[in-house]
């Protein structure tokens, strides 16, 4: 009898005994999914990205059962597909054509997958771009995303930019960027353009750099600040004259694109102004404005002498049109004013008020394409004007910064955002 | 071990025994902060001891123990993630747990109380401290150690032993006996483990300075000792869960052995003293989608689907009362106290994880066993109520069957060591023990003594 009792006893401890293995991680299931064709690509709205779209499952745990049904779906832009659904073949492959909408820039194409059982397993998706008309396009990319600056030559039809260390060309399509490569161009920081279609390019360590062929070919003009390693300003006015700017330098200018420089004579006023706009009035008389406020000088002697001018409020910015209207944005009573004189500045009318988010130096304001100006005014948006007495808030947008407008009309924003810039082809001209 | 005095009160004179042994040993460390499995390695053990009998029961041993322990460290599934998964980057004890080997080699020098219940087959207690002195080491470096290297020259800790022996001869008896050894220093600077090992060694004693024939051959003998002591040998199963009052759905019951011994001082009226020594399992279980591996928690990411057993293991002494249920002398009522010290505490089952994203889709099954020793508090005290029917066999044994509940006082979830390390949805946490034994015991008579 003691046996029995015995064995009752350790079968009971030897039960509720139990060994466990030594600690480890297993996949049960691992399948790896990924779209073959290339994401982050542009195309205009309504092109196709492919027609076979290449979309990859592989199954890690177990080759040989590769094969998984796939869904398709748009998510975003209103595009069209041709497969909607379909197994994987045996190399875990599918494919389907895609044709970009117009519904968004970002167009997102989607691949579910579910095993053959029906479970889910993931979403993966596929992200393009289409550039549309008529709307803002937001951009986030390289190198147009930090644009910095941009001429367009629309005689010779070629658009020039520079971001924060490259001169890039405008490719077959207006959102493509293609980098020009010249020994003259080391570390270029500005770019600019005269009514000939001489380009100007100052680089970091204070050099001046022009083409006089279209950006065929770059040659390095007459230092103008022998003396200085760094960046300078460079203006080039609506005579074709290169002014530069530099801190505890002279003003200089060139009348033959930077070969010769004349300096401003010691004790004119304008040094204490600094880098500014110039312009060459129809009676030969120079106007200038300052990066500071309220340092409209008007010279009637080439620059050797000037005279100060009142404006209405603070002004902060000069322009001059071809008519010689001249227009000057003001801080004031309103946040800010844009005033018009007719009278070569003897009296101003407000033409338009606006309330920017915030008011920084200020660029290029003035654009014309076609029989419009586009007013850029930063931290408010954009005005649309044809004769510039009435205006129309064509954006509103007080993120914006700057304004250009390529040799086709495509208007590009930059946005304070360092990294973001807006394009906007219009279809009508 | 006062009634053990008091039962063998008889004029007795002195003997010693001295006795070589040899065997095996398991290495068990403790201290472990969290994470990862010690597995039990064996190595050698052997020894000669020196035992002076105080009377018939109490003695006092000494002797020297050269033994070499073995540990392997298999790295937690998870090691690369935070354990518990809500573990706080900041908590000062955390460092990369690697796969590692070390080994130690002592002589020790045990000093031991021994309580002797007399019979033919005779059955032995001891408790005391061990002094251990580092002979020679190794340490692999996988496992990454706070200050490698550099191991503690010297320890001292706890030894319980019990075992049996057999009369060969008059003078010689055959035993086998079960140790439990706990150290408690650091073995190594820095670093929060501890050593442990349990040993199971057969000997030889030899008794000389043995005068009177009588008092040491009782198994011819029935005396009133024998009588009013008697020895039961218990095993079955715990059934264990988490008596905590939130969330309870949660966690389930978990089995575990319970295997010892006790010894009943038979008192007046059938009233008898019972106190003894079981090692028994207890913890709780858990099947339910958390981040943690033990403790219900789905605040955090990344979900388990989590089944998964808490086993904290207790050398368990009850101090019970007996009474007998009308006169037949078949069915008791037991109640009183209990004391646990913790042994070993760790969580082991299986783990699963879906994980999504843009580039695949995974399902991941984790084998988890991990320590859990210093988020477990070193002891617990409770209550046990409990009924037993003994049954007379072949007129000579008996068979007893019991039914007992345990309740623990304490929460032994350590919320020291947690607090310091884990974000305050873990230090709320508690864990109270709760058990129901099914146990089976023989009991053996006087006469088979």
């Amino acid at each position: 009898m003691r046996k029995p009792v015995l064995l009752i006893v350790i079968l009971c401890v030897a039960l509720s005994c139990d060994r466990y293995p030594d600690p480890s991680v297993n996949s049960l299931s691992n399948y790896s999914f990924y779209f073959q064709t290339s994401p982050g690509m542009k195309f205009f709205a309504g092109e196709w990205v492919s027609d076979s779209v290449e979309f990859r499952s592989v199954n890690n745990v177990d080759p040989i059962k590769d094969t998984v049904k796939v869904i398709f779906e748009i998510v975003r832009g209103n595009g069209n597909i041709t497969v909607q659904s379909a197994n994987t073949d045996k190399n875990g492959l599918i494919y389907t054509g895609w044709k970009l909408g117009s519904g968004s820039f970002e167009q997102i194409l989607r691949a579910k997958t579910y095993d053959l059982s029906g479970k889910y397993l993931t979403s993966t998706d596929l992200v393009e771009y289409g550039f549309r008309n008529d709307v803002w396009d937001t951009c986030s990319f390289s190198p147009d995303g930090d644009m910095m600056g941009m001429v367009a030559d629309t005689v010779n039809k070629f658009t020039l930019m520079i971001n924060n260390n490259q001169i890039y060309k405008q490719g077959e399509r207006y959102y493509l960027w293609e980098p020009v490569n010249d020994p003259a161009l080391v570390s270029p920081r500005t770019i600019n353009m005269d009514r000939n279609g001489v380009i100007y390019v100052t680089t970091w360590t204070g050099e001046l750099v022009k083409s006089t062929d279209h950006a065929v070919s770059w040659e390095t003009c007459t230092k103008p600040f022998p003396d200085r390693p760094y960046f300078i300003y460079p203006y080039i006015s609506n005579d074709n004259y290169v002014w530069v700017f530099a801190f505890d330098h002279p003003i200089k200018f060139s009348k033959d694109g930077g070969m010769t420089w004349t300096d401003l004579p010691d004790g004119n006023p304008l040094i204490t102004y600094g880098f500014g706009d110039v312009f060459r009035l129809k009676d030969g008389s120079l106007l200038y404005h300052g990066s500071g406020c309220c340092s409209l000088n008007r010279s009637f002697d080439n620059g050797m002498t000037w005279t100060k001018m009142e404006t209405p409020g603070y002004s902060i910015k000069l322009f001059v049109n071809e008519k010689d209207e001249i227009f000057i944005l003001s801080q004031g009573a309103a946040p800010v004013s844009i005033y018009k004189s007719t009278d070569y500045g003897a009296s101003y009318s407000s033409i338009y008020v606006a309330n920017p988010q915030f008011i920084t130096e200020m660029g290029t304001l003035f654009n014309k394409w076609g029989n419009f100006y586009y007013v850029l005014l930063p931290g408010y948006g954009i005005l649309k004007s044809f004769d510039l007495n009435n205006f129309e808030l064509y954006w509103a947008n007080n993120n914006l910064n700057n304004l250009f407008i390529d040799h086709n009309g495509v208007l590009i924003a930059k946005d304070w955002n360092m990294n973001r810039v807006y394009y906007r082809k219009n279809s009508k001209k | 071990m006062f009634l053990l005095v008091l039962c063998n009160s008889a004029g007795y004179s002195q003997t010693i025994t001295t006795g070589i042994y040899s065997g095996v040993n398991f290495s068990d460390i403790h201290g472990q902060d969290f994470g990862g499995k010690w597995k039990s390695k064996p190595g050698p053990v052997q020894g000669f001891y020196l035992d002076l009998s105080l009377n018939k029961s109490l003695g006092i041993q000494t002797g020297i123990n050269f033994s070499t322990v073995y540990y392997e460290h298999i790295a937690t599934s998870n090691h690369w993630l935070y354990y518990p998964v809500d573990f706080n980057i900041i908590g000062p004890d955390y460092y990369y747990q690697g796969d590692g080997k070390m080994d130690f080699s002592f002589l020790r020098v045990p000093l031991l109380l021994t309580v002797q219940v007399p019979s033919f087959i005779q059955f032995n207690m001891r408790a005391g401290l061990i002094f251990s002195f580092l002979k020679d080491h190794s340490l692999s470096n996988d496992y990454n150690y706070s200050t490698p290297g550099i191991a503690k020259k010297t320890d001292f800790g706890y030894m319980f032993s019990s075992g049996i022996s057999y009369p060969l001869s008059n003078k010689i008896r055959a035993t086998f006996n079960v140790s439990y050894l706990t150290g408690r220093k650091h073995l190594l600077e820095s670093s929060n483990l501890r050593q442990g090992s349990s040993e199971y060694v057969l000997g030889i004693d030899y008794e000389f300075l043995k005068k009177n024939k009588r008092t040491i051959n009782p198994g011819f003998t029935i005396d009133s000792t024998s009588k009013k002591v008697t020895v039961t040998y218990w095993g079955g199963v715990d059934i264990s869960w988490n008596g905590l009052g939130s969330d309870k759905a949660k966690y389930s019951t978990v089995a575990g052995p319970s295997l010892g011994f006790s010894v009943n001082f038979l008192m007046e009226s059938g009233l008898s003293f019972i106190s003894g020594v079981s090692f028994e399992r207890k913890g709780y279980s858990m099947k339910d989608s958390s981040a943690s591996f033990f403790i219900y928690l789905n605040k955090s990411t990344p979900l388990y689907y989590v089944d998964t057993k808490v086993q904290i293991d207790y050398a368990v002494i009850p101090l019970l009362m007996s009474f007998p249920v009308g006169k037949s002398q078949i069915v008791f009522f037991n109640t009183g106290p209990w004391i646990g010290l913790k042994l070993n505490a760790r969580n082991v089952g299986v783990a699963y994880n879906e994980m999504r994203s843009e580039s695949g889709y995974t399902v991941n099954k984790t084998i988890i066993y991990d320590d859990l020793e210093r988020y477990i508090k070193d002891n617990d005290i409770g209550w046990i109520f409990g009924a037993r029917v003994s049954l007379p066999l072949l007129n000579r044994f008996k068979v007893d069957l019991a039914l007992r509940y345990s309740t623990g006082f304490n929460n032994v979830y350590n919320k020291t060591i947690v607090a310091e390390q884990q974000s305050s949805s873990i230090a709320d946490y508690v864990i109270r023990n709760r058990t129901i034994s099914f146990l089976i015991g023989i009991t053996i008579p006087p006469s088979s003594h």
